[in-house]
């Protein structure tokens, strides 16, 4: 095991430099360049620009600095950010994100899960009904709707919570946890999608449990209807549940662009989109690597773990 | 795309990490099975209502131009964010266009960017499976490192550099939607083949001299529509979910041709005033969302073989049931992602 | 920028003749700072709440030049002058405007000695000296500094020579610390004693105390710099000469001020300014209304809700005419826009009343000129015979050799994809389609694509913003149309406007100057060089318990920015 997933970690490296090689490609195929702005500078402060930032070379030299800095630890530095070394950036921001995403995570799990098994113990019933709407609902509203509608309700109208901000100076633990009331609607936000998906796999996947003989030998024994559900139905619904929790947690921690926009959060999901328009070169390829880590080693996690969960896989 | 598409967007293919999709018993073409499916299908309520509302909405793109009250793109500066009123059903925009007749023209093209982001994805996808699925070995280690590749690559920042690379047109979302989401096709249709490749029918046409693409196209392609079914019925609203998403983020589609996700965006700077203007193209969304999601559901009960066809769904507990949980396909290095 | 002829200046006039055409929008009440009301609430209340749309790239002056950014740097910083409510150029750290009768002008107009407040000092407490602004020119200028917004000081003598050391992409230069510091050494700035600065200039400029007003002319902390590198703008290092000082800088967060305990002017009442950073105009706006924020800008979308009068919002509206003029630039080089005929076709065809009433519900101006209303040489007449006529603009589109638009070449514009631009863009194809019955198409880019095609003339036609560095027409007029001048991109090219912003520039006299500029601007509409479409107006709503927040059509982003001195909260 160890070594599959050391054989997986180091694959890591040809994909990063695959990875790198196509963003650096298309990030300088794309038409304008950093300083391109409808009120021109003279030609001679674009070139004092690129000097400063080493756009003065040609693109592979360019590429070759960055791989050279890059393996020594050096991103370069975001021009779109008071000259910031990109690591800096990028890890202040995913530590915001990282735990908007968990507490997302937490939320999302603990709702889907708990209306999935509603919805599955009461097959075709009024409650399951309720559940699925819910689940489709939260699945079916684009982000950006359901952000601002809670953001109308809750701040504007009710006066309950603030409509922005994330500050972790002033919250619940000091640098990493903002105060709970700025954590209510975002958090809310981030998890309805996931939390409606969970809550459609556990339903199926209970469903399909309890369909199973030996839930019906469980029965036939005479064990309480509770007994049955906690000790056997659950354990086993869980196996698929767990295995979506994987990807799902990647896919929160890696945070998200509209949420991030729209309640003011201060995490990496906005810089993907800040620095491509920015041609902000150093941090697309600072954040596009830093995702590709995550990924890679969020899926090796995913699989290693599903091997825990469930005895008949083995790794070689 | 899906990473994304789990956070902003709908439902993943991966979603069907719960290994119902991967089939387990052998499953040899016969129309009969087919029958038996739509049998299944048509006694599922919801899946019905499903597909009649997607039914009604594919009705309402072809037909568009006959319903539509107004011309979608016909302004009138004199009538800006009007309320709702007989003359204009859902109101008018900023530019004074009669929001309810763009929202009949939007089906067209968010049901078409969902229909052929699926066509792109499945082009590429089934393909890349098939071959890697069935040659094994080179073949398969090769076009797999690839998928991770691209799997690897964070979709959002891909969707934006391809955008600004290709430019603005629908053509092109189509296909930056296809090329993040294929990668999920081709991992499902290889767990599918290797699941099938040592089913007895295959070795009886291998034994009878079929070709490799006789293989593929007659006997493995066959068994894969099932799956392949569901995951189009789940895609389809997944990439409509993109769009609008997209729209968000400022890299959807061109204004001209509206599409709900950009009629949403394109309101969503008045939603305080014009509340209304969001919720229409919304509640499109949303409603086309879960026709197919339970369109999806239903296909998919239906064509898994495990669902007895005599089954009552009243009646689970009771019901006599097939073989536990299934097992994913091969274990040798890697799992298909989607496992 | 462009040449301007030798002559006998009289440039302090300027600002004293154009102080009355301005316009200042105060909010609540009493005008000037030694009427605050008797209400006033308590210090721990006296906190304005702004929004700013995100991280500045920069807060350093001599790196600043989006509007995001050099908001930031007006309340930390006070350069040798500065602008009053009504935009008038009035001493910040010089102690008198300086003039040809007090010597402050030479009467060449090539030299500025300009004598400092004697007891200005840093916000460290340390006094102010004529060499921080001797630094501070030299900084700005400094080619491995790389500041974007260096080039209106190329009137200074040596000051191009020293920016431009390093070449271009073209004909770069690589000179040795020594050859730079040399070229250094002889930029026209100097201490003539610890308390005066003289600026050497190559030619006389009408402009000058203006370009010093600006933000590239702050000066800054030369130890404070060198100690901390590009670090020196974190709140823990700053150190400015502002009303107010750097307090916090929460990346992607939030910005605070505080005021400045050793600002020479009087005493602010505001103990904090906390600017957030919000991204989404919605969240914004929603933020005003649930009471998070002081100020907003009000979304076109939203402005019906805050014009119904007798509203609640409506009494918190303030509506300011910005110094700004949105026109379609088309590239006169290329078919079909070096046909004057089709230019002006296209200019004609638009109903821009429909679309500012329409669309930006009554938020802005139409025009058919350039210069826009608030600026000395702003006149109405000129282009009102370009005005919205459906059936003159068909007849020039024939008479161009197009009838009802047969055999014109396929057009299409560029424009930046946003949500206004798309408005924009679908009411300007609908336009022409209806009135000329041409079909023209959009392609929407992101900002740096639009800005590299348009600067390199690879376009047909794109709407531009132009924002006022400073309310006069030098500005507006030689940078834009002057043959070759660094930002004429309609690749328009007039001999005869060329001479009259050349004489414009030599002219001493004010008036004579305007109405050089005049004449230079209506040639620019009369050739159809361009079609203005309107002159933008904000509209921002403000709490009710914030007084004398002292707006001006020349303010960043957030609104009062160069006289929040004078703001402070009553009781509520």
């Amino acid at each position: 095991m160890a070594i599959y997933a050391l054989k997986r970690l180091l694959w890591l490296i040809p994909v990063l430099l695959f990875i790198s090689i196509v963003t650096f490609g298309l990030m300088h195929a794309v038409e304008g360049g950093p300083w391109d702005e409808d009120r021109s500078v003279p030609a001679a402060v674009t070139e004092n620009l690129n000097r400063k930032y080493g756009l003065d070379k040609p693109v592979w030299r360019q590429y070759i600095n960055f791989v050279t800095n890059a393996v020594q630890g050096d991103l370069g530095v975001s021009y779109q950010r008071q000259d910031k070394p990109v690591t800096d950036i990028i890890l202040s921001g995913f530590r915001v994100t990282a735990v908007l995403g968990l507490m997302a995570l937490l939320l999302a799990t603990a709702a889907g899960v708990s209306l999935g098994v509603m919805s599955a113990l009461n097959r075709n019933r009024l409650p399951d009904y309720a559940g699925v709407l819910f689940a489709s609902l939260g699945s079916a509203l684009p982000a950006f709707v359901l952000g601002i509608f809670l953001i109308y309700l809750f701040g504007v109208k009710l006066q309950l919570l603030p409509t922005f901000g994330w500050d972790v100076r002033r919250g619940l633990i000091p640098g990493w946890l903002p105060p709970i009331e700025q954590m209510v609607l975002p958090v809310i936000t981030l998890a309805a999608l996931p939390a409606a998906y969970l809550a459609r796999v556990t339903r199926a996947s209970l469903l399909d449990v309890l369909r199973q003989d030996y839930i019906r030998t469980a029965h036939a024994k005479g064990l309480s209807r509770t007994a049955v559900l906690t000790r056997h139905s659950l354990r086993n619904a869980a196996i698929p549940v767990l295995t979506v929790i994987g990807p799902i947690t990647a896919g929160l921690v890696t945070g998200s662009f509209i949420i991030e926009q729209l309640f003011s959060v201060p995490g990496t999901g906005r810089l993907f989109v800040q620095s491509v328009t920015a041609r902000d070169y150093g941090l697309i390829m600072g954040t596009t690597l830093f995702y590709a880590t995550v990924i890679v080693v969020a899926n090796l996690a995913v699989d290693l773990a599903y091997a825990f969960i469930d005895p008949r896989i083995r790794y070689r | 795309m899906s990473r994304m598409a789990r956070r902003d967007g709908g439902l993943g293919v991966r979603g069907q990490k719960d290994g119902s999709l991967t089939l387990t018993g052998s499953l040899p073409p016969a129309h009969g099975l087919w029958r038996l499916a739509w049998r299944r299908l048509l006694r599922n309520r919801l899946a019905v209502t499903g597909l009649g509302v997607i039914a009604v909405f594919g009705l309402v793109a072809l037909l568009a131009p006959l319903i539509a009250p107004h011309d979608p793109s016909a302004q009138n500066l004199r009538e800006t964010f009007e309320p709702l009123s007989l003359n204009h059903l859902a109101g008018t925009d900023n530019l004074g266009r009669d929001w309810f007749s763009r929202l009949l023209y939007g089906a067209r093209l968010s049901i078409a960017v969902g229909l052929f982001a699926q066509l792109i994805v499945l082009g590429i996808g089934v393909p890349v499976g098939l071959a890697a699925g069935h040659f094994g070995k080179g073949i398969d280690t090769f076009l797999m490192r690839t998928t991770d590749l691209v799997y690897a690559f964070p979709d959002l920042l891909l969707i934006i550099l391809l955008r600004s690379v290709l430019g603005g047109s629908i053509f092109t979302l189509f296909l930056i939607i296809g090329i993040v989401s294929w990668v999920d096709i081709a991992r499902l249709v290889r767990g599918q083949v290797l699941g099938l490749k040592g089913q007895e029918f295959i070795e009886a046409a291998r034994s009878l001299g079929a070709s490799d693409r006789d293989i593929m196209a007659r006997h493995l392609f066959p068994n894969l529509l099932g799956p392949l079914i569901v995951v189009v019925a789940f895609g389809v609203p997944r990439a409509i979910f993109i769009e609008a998403s997209l729209s968000f983020i400022g890299v959807g589609a061109n204004p001209g041709v509206p599409s709900w996700g950009s009629m949403v965006q394109e309101a969503y700077a008045a939603i305080f005033s014009s509340p209304h203007l969001v919720i229409f193209p919304s509640a499109a969304i949303a409603l086309l969302m879960l026709a197919f999601t339970f369109a999806g559901d239903g296909l998919r009960d239906a064509l898994d073989p495990r669902t007895e066809v005599t089954a009552r769904p009243r009646r689970d507990i009771e019901e006599p049931t097939s073989p536990a949980l299934p097992v994913p396909h091969e274990t040798d290095t890697e799992l298909p992602r989607a496992a | 920028m462009t040449n301007r002829g030798l002559a006998r200046p009289r440039w302090f006039a300027l600002g004293v003749g154009l102080a009355a055409m301005l316009m200042v929008f105060a909010c609540g009440g009493d005008q000037g700072a030694s009427t605050r009301s008797e209400d006033m609430a308590p210090p721990e209340q006296q906190v304005l709440r702004l929004r700013l749309v995100g991280e500045p790239k920069t807060i350093d002056p001599h790196l600043s030049n989006f509007a995001s950014e050099t908001t930031l740097t007006k309340p930390l910083f006070t350069g040798l002058f500065t602008y009053d409510e009504n935009l008038k150029v009035v001493p910040g750290i010089a102690s008198q405007m300086p003039t040809e009768e007090n010597g402050g002008i030479s009467r060449d107009g090539l030299t500025y000695t300009i004598k400092l407040e004697k007891d200005a000092k840093w916000s460290d407490g340390k006094a102010i000296t004529a060499n921080d602004f001797v630094y501070s020119l030299k900084r700005a200028l400094d080619p491995k500094l790389a500041g974007p917004y260096v080039s209106f000081f190329y009137g200074i003598s040596g000051a191009q020579d020293y920016n431009t050391a390093l070449g271009t992409a073209t004909a770069p230069k690589d000179p040795s610390e020594a050859e730079l510091t040399a070229l250094r050494d002889k930029v026209g700035v100097s201490a003539k004693d610890g308390n005066t600065v003289v600026y050497q200039l190559t030619t006389p400029n009408p402009s000058f105390l203006n370009q010093l007003a600006l933000w590239t002319a702050f000066p800054v902390r030369e130890d404070v710099v060198t100690t901390h590198g590009a670090n020196w703008t974190e709140a823990e290092n700053h150190v400015g000469n502002g009303a107010f000082v750097l307090r916090e800088w929460a990346h992607d967060e939030r910005i605070v001020f505080e005021p400045n305990p050793y600002w020479h002017g009087e005493k602010p009442a505001l103990t904090r300014i906390v600017i957030n950073f919000i991204a989404d105009d919605a969240a914004a706006y929603a933020a005003y209304l649930a009471g998070d924020l002081d100020q907003v800008i009000v979304p076109p979308a939203n402005r019906r809700d805050v014009l119904s009068p007798g509203s609640a919002l409506n009494e918190q509206l303030v509506r300011i005419p910005d110094l700004n003029t949105f026109a379609v630039f088309m590239n006169n080089s290329a078919a079909p826009f070096d046909n004057q005929k089709v230019r002006q076709a296209l200019g004609i065809a638009i109903d821009r009343e429909a679309y500012v009433e329409g669309v930006l519900q009554g938020g802005g101006r139409p025009t058919t000129s350039w210069v826009p209303p608030g600026m000395p040489g702003f006149d109405a007449s000129i282009g009102s015979e370009n005005a919205y006529n459906p059936a003159k603009a068909k007849q020039l589109l024939s008479d161009a050799g197009f009838p009802e638009g047969r055999g014109l070449p396929k057009i299409t514009f560029v424009a930046v994809a946003n949500d206004s631009n798309r408005i924009a863009g679908q009411f300007i194809e609908d336009q022409l389609r209806l009135n000329l019955g041409i079909e023209v198409e959009h392609e929407y880019v992101d900002s740096r694509t639009r800005g590299a095609r348009y600067t390199a003339n690879d376009y047909q036609a794109t709407i531009i913003s132009w924002n006022a560095d400073w309310p006069y027409p030098d500005n507006w007029l030689p940078d834009l149309f002057g043959s070759g001048a660094l930002n004429n991109h309609t690749a328009w090219k007039s001999m005869k406007f060329d001479d009259l912003v050349r004489r414009a520039a030599a002219e001493t006299d004010d008036e004579d100057r305007l109405a050089l500029y005049g004449e230079a601007h209506k040639l620019v509409i009369d050739e159809a060089v361009i079609a203005p479409l309107y002159n933008r107006e904000s509209f921002v709503l403000v709490k009710p318990h914030v007084k004398d927040l002292v707006i001006t059509s020349l303010d960043g982003s957030i609104k009062g920015d160069y006289n929040f001195h004078k703001t402070y909260i009553v009781s509520h």
